[in-house]
């Protein structure tokens, strides 16, 4: 598997001045697409502005970098849309893999024709972006993701091809970021001036402390002294990057993780919403973080996920439940399904709606499976005969896994492992399972 | 002779005149086969290979041209991209092909610097535009942006000339090509910023050009208003502001500003203040008019209000006040618009804002009324007062604080847990050293003792993985949060599993293979491990940067565990915490005392004194009443004298260390005159409370001041002020009279003795909690477990902090920062710190540069006030004495006051007015920059609290602040 990507667009995405008003032209490719769709949505935006505003808040997310790694502004992804089941998502990562935004264009959000469902990568381009912002408020937009005439693709010619290093850690953290949202609960609701008011109270400059979120007096509040009910955020600077949408926004909802592991900070705007999410800290990508590891440990047929292909349509809500009835498939058999598919790919997750959407991401399949390492050591312990089963019951289990130089010792006990290797030592599961931890589930389906 | 022979021909013996007419004469076909041959040799004559001191090529100029030329006439895309002779694309190259080739790649080599950082100078835009009519290249818009910028320079030399009748040369580029530069980022606007013409800097520019053409009529000036604006939204800082200096430049007439609203009122949603500041300002000049699109702009204006820039808010209720008075029709959706700039803790907007809405609202409209009570709590009292009207009576009522802390018992969600399996104690060795909490460090030496007799030599291999990691750790393996005391821990850990590998060898085999295996990756550790063996030890040879002072204490506690461990005794250390962060359950104390006092034993000296120190002194009755009825002796007297508030110490004073440790935990600031007697009386007080002699004072330093004259460095000595707390630590020292001089001083070195020798017997924890080293290292890994090593008197060790991190108004680095975050963190958390060198601690916390610190000392003096455990009398002082010497900007103070302090309860307002008042009192009584703000805070607290200035003095000098011209307004109601 070849270690860069080529997006391939048959003509830059554009902002075009036409008789009729602007047109938002976004071109699109996958490398999975199964037939050449030319056109998944064409048809006006009723808030252009805002949306446009929103956009350009995505691109800058996907063009920050908090982390110190460094950072190739011509080696940036593009971020992906799914349409279909009348909403448009745009979904884009920061650079570090640490802060994820999603633009959701709601029914009533846009009066156009769903010509084909699914996911796709859009170009993204720095002229467009600058464009953006020209789009006024009383304009009429019109958002084209794809040609719709397939003679004016073919008459374009020139196909624009940009190869960039694959993006593993988008695709991790596209799989992982979906199960740190299905277990964020909503915690705050502010209207524009409490959420302005909160705002006000972001430190400056880039504090590397914990910053908690808390309500004092009636007022939200960010802080670095933590307190009781409060909501901690590492690398609270990233927030700044929702700032410019404030004042547009209807009201803002919170929603944290109960280990505090993620925040994800919802805006809505009539029928628009935009969220960030935020890894744990900014120096922590949600593409190392190895929530979905325990959820890849079990193989899923490929009939299943050609059955979810087949009956599942993009933006969709994904009920397992239907689907198990459906197929005539053991419900047992269907346990953490939701989670599997996510952890490959196939699943995002709306906080707001509670529920996962079928989308798949538009990079091949056995690319995302390819990119956990610390599933592959796993693997390579089983292969090799590493791992010594001590003790076996219901409530507990004790292993011996062979580790570089020392015998380490493994003990689940209510499905929570604990290791003496150093990974687990360090972070205390916060940041999944270790590899030996992982390996005795693989090997005992414990 | 084949073509390939050929051309090395050419090459070697570098006929380039014989190049061109060989390469003419060659078919597409034959260029391609020979494209492979050219890139070989290309790579041995370009390739960089050093030579002497310097790096040169095989190539000399001339076979670099004939490369050059074959990769031009040969080469494909991928390939010409991977050369890059950009050198190639003057008309001085390029014509010798043109004639007869071009390359179907040319256009996209050239159109490839278009996003590129760099252009190649080759290339102007003149002869771009030659290339592209003679149907050579076709390029793209970006290309031609930033090509024509330059183009408007003429160059000679080092010589460049502001020409715009370049400009005019091709009508192509003032019909199309101008525009592309209000569409793609350029560096427009610093074009001329490196260009010189007679030794000076050309002053002429692009700014120019637009004024003199839009003026004389060549270009389109309505449409060159409307691309500036739309080129304003869309840039970065920079350029986004010359293209608004463009705009206010044009100087547009109020017919120009009415057609160009909506793009004026689209750059209210610029991230810059500069591009919105002039927007405004346009808006402005025609807001008096009947065309202008009074509701086009309020859809906008909701966005200016809560900008940060005073300014922009100022600007925009001007509109708002002149749209009211224009069209009445508006007044009520102005009212509500106007509630944003309610959002500033500004008192000036607030009440410009207020008087609008005032003047404009309706009373009993209710959106607007709700609207207004969202900003409630928020309201300066002048604000408050007059939008009465909107205000109903409840919401007047101050907010009550919410805080979680609860200064109560220890309870069950804070016990701390109690390791009493193998499994446990596995998972507890493995992460011990990572410093995940600050209480494993006294965890784990607990938990070796408790189940020393149920470990065996089949427990060895288990603790395999957590020796691999101290050994790591020792041989250098050091990760960011770890301390001294890790590593500390870590040897102490090793030199445990030895004794235990002595204790049963075959089942120690391959632990001592893993410590084996670590020795002998260096040939000194190799023999050393051959010498020794099992028998090294890794923590008597324990050394830290600090190791006499700050670490002695858990040094001495581990040495001590060390020696009980290999002596088989079980009794439990005294000073293990039982609740977070380090409190030990008074009761739970009494029960150890009890076990050592059934057995008859001795308690370690650091331990007793660890425990007293970090004893629980809230809610002891039950533990009273244990202790009176179980334990004996001066065991019994020392816990019932540190627990009952009412007891005072009782002789005889056999365990002195004790007593002196238990009188400094119960009440930090009393000298018993029981404990006058002891030896400890013989030092200087303030060694053992922290409360060093302290000045606040402007002092004169020298600097070398560095001066670049004709060409030549002089360096000279210059003198300057600055503003510093001194700390007098000198008690820190031992009494002159304990050392010895001379010849005696002179043989007790001899002896081994050092200078500055520990008190005998025994030295007092508070002997430690000091430091030697000039700079901080890795201290503030450290400082947490230190400072809850006596969590119920932390001061000495504040005065360690101010030294090291506070003492001058900036910070040394970013270790001295961490440092004092550590501190506050631990303040935080215990709620101690209550004597002056706590006070001012959180007084130079309160003015530090660093936001997350300020917070952290405000959030102290929140909970402070709340608990009655600080005192803000004393703060203030302290605070006014820094601000007299100007330690810090008043704006920094007056900030934290507006955004943290004010407004958070009547108790915290009542506070706050002490505070005030007492730090006025310290002022000079001339007006310091700033003052102006501070005074108006402090009218509000005392409007706030219906209160007035009592203090004679302070009503003096406020008197004689009224009378200066800027203050007097702000004083007028005060006195």
């Amino acid at each position: 598997m070849s270690d860069t990507i080529t997006y391939s667009y048959a003509s830059p995405s554009a902002l075009q001045a036409t008789a009729k008003g602007d047109e938002l032209f976004l071109a699109h490719y996958s490398e999975v697409e199964k037939k050449q769709s030319p056109c998944f949505f064409w048809g006006r935006l009723t808030d252009p502005y805002t949306t446009a505003r929103c956009l350009i808040t995505l691109s800058q997310v996907v063009q920050s970098n908090f982390n110190l790694s460094p950072f190739q502004l011509a080696l940036l992804k593009d971020p992906i849309v799914t349409a279909g089941n009348e909403k448009i998502r745009f979904e884009g990562f920061s650079h570090c893999a640490g802060a994820y935004a999603r633009v959701d264009v709601l029914p009533g959000g846009h009066e156009g024709e769903f010509v084909a469902s699914g996911t796709t990568n859009v170009d993204f381009n720095q002229p467009m972006i600058a464009a953006l912002s020209r789009i006024r408020k009383s304009e009429s937009v019109l958002l084209a993701v794809g040609k719709k005439e397939v003679s004016v693709q073919s008459s374009a010619g020139k196909v624009i091809e940009r190869k960039v290093p694959l993006p593993v850690k988008w695709i991790k953290g596209l799989t992982t970021v979906q199960l740190f949202l299905a277990q964020t609960e909503e915690v705050h609701s502010f209207n524009r001036i409490q959420a302005l008011q909160l705002f006000q109270t972001l430190p400056g400059g880039k504090p590397k402390t914990d910053y908690y979120m808390m309500v004092r007096g009636g007022r939200p509040q960010f802080s670095p002294v933590k307190s009781g009910a409060a909501i901690c955020i590492g690398g609270v600077h990233r927030l700044k990057l929702l700032e410019p949408l404030l004042a547009h926004a209807d009201h803002l909802k919170v929603f944290a993780h109960p280990a505090m592991q993620s925040t994800t900070w919802q805006l809505y705007f009539g029928n628009l919403r935009f969220s960030l999410s935020l890894s744990r800290d900014s120096w922590r990508g949600f593409s190392g973080e190895g929530a979905a590891l325990e959820d890849l440990l079990e193989d899923i047929p490929q009939s299943w996920v050609d059955l979810v292909d087949k009956y599942s349509y993009a933006n969709g809500a994904f009920n397992p439940t239907l689907f198990a009835v459906e197929e005539g498939i053991n419900l047992q058999q269907l346990a953490g399904i939701t989670s599997r598919l996510s952890a490959m790919g196939l699943l995002g997750y709306d906080v707001d709606e509670n529920s996962f959407f079928y989308r798949q991401l538009p990079y091949k399949l056995n690319r995302i499976l390819s990119l956990n390492p610390r599933l592959k050591d796993a693997e390579k312990l089983l292969e090799e005969n590493k791992i010594n089963i001590i003790q076996q019951t219901e409530s507990r289990m004790e292993a011996r896994v062979e580790g570089s130089g020392v015998t380490h010792m493994v003990v689940i006990e209510e499905h929570q492992g604990r290791c003496t290797c150093t990974w687990y030592a360090r972070h205390q599961g916060e940041r999944g399972l270790c590899k030996h931890v992982l390996a005795v589930k693989k090997k005992t389906g414990y | 002779m084949t073509l390939e022979e050929q051309y090395t021909c050419i090459l070697e013996k570098q006929q380039d005149a014989k190049l061109i007419p060989f390469l003419q004469a060659l078919t597409p076909q034959e260029r391609a086969k020979l494209s492979p041959h050219i890139k070989k040799l290309g790579k041995d004559y370009l390739t960089f290979k050093q030579q002497g001191n310097g790096w040169t090529t095989r190539a000399t100029d001339k076979q670099r041209n004939i490369l050059m030329y074959s990769f031009f006439a040969c080469y494909n895309l991928q390939g010409i991209r991977k050369e890059n002779p950009a050198w190639l694309l003057s008309r001085e190259h390029l014509e010798k092909f043109l004639s007869w080739y071009c390359p179907a790649w040319l256009s996209d080599y050239i159109n490839s610097f278009s996003d590129q950082n760099w252009l190649p100078y080759q290339l102007d835009y003149g002869y771009l535009i030659e290339l592209t009519q003679r149907g050579f290249v076709q390029p793209v818009p970006q290309l031609i942006a930033r090509m024509l910028v330059p183009f408007l320079y003429e160059h000679k030399g080092r010589e460049s000339f502001y020409d715009p009748e370049r400009l005019l040369q091709h009508p192509v580029t003032l019909q199309e090509h101008i525009w592309h530069l209000f569409q793609y980022e350029t560096t427009i606007h610093f074009s001329n910023r490196y260009l010189y013409q007679a030794g000076k800097q050309v002053q002429k520019g692009w700014l120019d050009f637009f004024l003199a053409y839009s003026g004389n009529g060549t270009i389109d000036r309505l449409r060159l208003l409307r691309e500036t604006l739309m080129a304003a939204h869309q840039f970065n800082k920079n350029l986004s502001g010359w293209f608004a200096e463009l705009f206010t430049q044009l100087t547009p007439t109020e017919e120009e500003i009415l057609l160009l609203q909506p793009e004026l009122f689209n750059l209210f949603a610029s991230p810059h203040g500069k591009v919105i500041s002039i927007a405004l300002q346009a808006c402005k000049q025609v807001a008096g008019s009947d065309r202008f699109d009074a509701t086009g702009f309020l859809d906008q204006a909701a966005l200016l209000l809560p900008s940060p820039a005073k300014s922009v808010v100022a600007a925009t209720l001007h509109m708002l006040e002149k749209l009211t008075k224009k069209d009445g029709g508006l007044r009520s959706r102005i009212c509500l618009l106007a509630t944003g700039a309610l959002i500033h803790k500004e008192e000036s907007l607030q009440t410009r804002a207020a008087r609008l809405i005032r003047k404009g609202g309706n009373p009993q409209d209710e959106e607007l009324k709700a609207t207004i009570r969202l900003y409630g709590s928020s309201l300066f009292s002048a604000a408050r007062s007059l939008l009465e009207a909107f205000l109903s009576r409840e919401e007047e009522v101050q907010p009550v604080p919410d805080r979680q802390r609860a200064k109560g018992a220890l309870t069950a969600a804070t016990a701390l847990p109690v390791i009493s399996n193998m499994d446990e104690l596995v998972f507890l060795s493995a992460q011990a050293f990572d410093n995940n909490q600050s209480w494993h460090i006294d965890l784990l030496p607990a938990t070796l003792i408790r189940l020393q007799k149920e470990i065996r030599g089949e427990h060895i291999p288990a603790l395999e993985p957590a020796m691999q990691r101290a050994l790591r750790f020792y041989f250098d393996d050091w990760r960011s949060n770890q301390g001294q005391l890790d590593h500390l821990l870590a040897c102490f850990f090793l030199d445990y599993c030895l004794w235990l590998i002595r204790q049963y060898p075959q089942e120690g085999s391959t632990a001592r293979e893993l410590f084996s295996n670590y020795f002998s990756k260096q040939e000194y550790n190799k023999k050393l491990w051959e010498d020794k063996g099992t028998y090294i030890t890794f923590f008597e040879g324990w050394k830290a940067e600090d190791t006499r002072y700050l670490y002695s204490a858990y040094r001495n506690l581990l040495e001590g565990v060390l020696t009980n461990l290999k002596q088989g005794i079980d009794l439990p250390l005294l000073c293990t915490p039982t609740h977070e962060p380090a409190w030990i359950d008074p009761a739970v104390l009494v029960e150890r005392l009890l076990l050592y006092q059934q057995q008859g034993a001795v308690p370690h000296d650091t331990d007793l004194q660890i425990a007293l120190s970090r004893c629980w002194l809230h809610g002891t009755e039950k533990a009273i009443r244990l202790a009176h009825n179980q334990l004996e002796g001066e065991s019994k007297r020392i816990m019932l004298f540190l627990l009952d508030k009412e007891q005072q110490p009782t002789g005889p004073f056999t365990m002195e260390a004790a007593w002196m440790t238990a009188a400094l935990s119960k009440s930090p600031q009393t000298s018993f005159a029981e404990l006058a007697d002891l030896s400890y009386g013989q030092q200087p007080r303030a060694r053992y409370t922290g409360q060093y002699p302290y000045q606040i004072l402007r002092e004169s330093y020298t600097y070398t001041k560095y001066n670049w004259i004709n060409g030549k460095n002089h360096t000279e000595t210059a003198t300057a002020q600055r503003a510093v707390v001194r700390l007098d630590l000198s008690a820190q020292q031992v009494k002159k009279n304990q050392v010895a001089s001379g010849l005696k001083k002179f043989f007790s070195l001899l002896a081994g003795r050092k200078e500055d020798s520990m008190p005998e017997p025994p030295p007092l924890l508070y002997d430690y909690l000091r430091s030697k080293e000039k700079w901080l290292s890795s201290e503030n890994r450290d400082i947490r477990r230190l400072l809850l090593l006596t969590p119920n008197h932390p001061e000495p060790l504040l005065a360690f902090a101010v030294e090291k991190g506070l003492c001058d108004p900036a910070f040394f680095g970013e270790t001295a920062k961490r440092l004092v975050i550590r501190v506050l963190e631990v303040l935080h958390e215990t709620g101690h710190g209550s004597g002056e060198m706590g006070h001012l601690m959180i007084a130079l916390c309160l003015v530090s540069p660093d936001k997350t610190i300020v917070s952290y000392a405000a959030e102290i003096w929140l909970q402070g006030v709340e608990e009655k455990n600080i005192d803000s009398r004393l703060l203030g002082s302290i605070l006014g004495r820094l601000e007299s010497i100007e330690f810090a900007p008043f704006k920094r103070l007056t900030d934290l006051l507006v955004q943290h302090l004010t407004g958070i309860s009547p108790l915290h307002n009542h506070a706050l007015e002490i505070l005030l008042t007492s730090l006025l009192q310290e002022l000079p009584e001339g007006p310091l920059r700033g003052l102006k703000k501070l005074l108006e805070i402090y009218c509000e607290v005392l409007r706030l609290n219906a209160s007035t200035v009592k203090d004679e003095a302070l009503k003096t000098k406020l008197q004689q602040w009224k009378q200066h011209s800027t203050l007097g307004k702000v004083l007028k109601e005060a006195v």
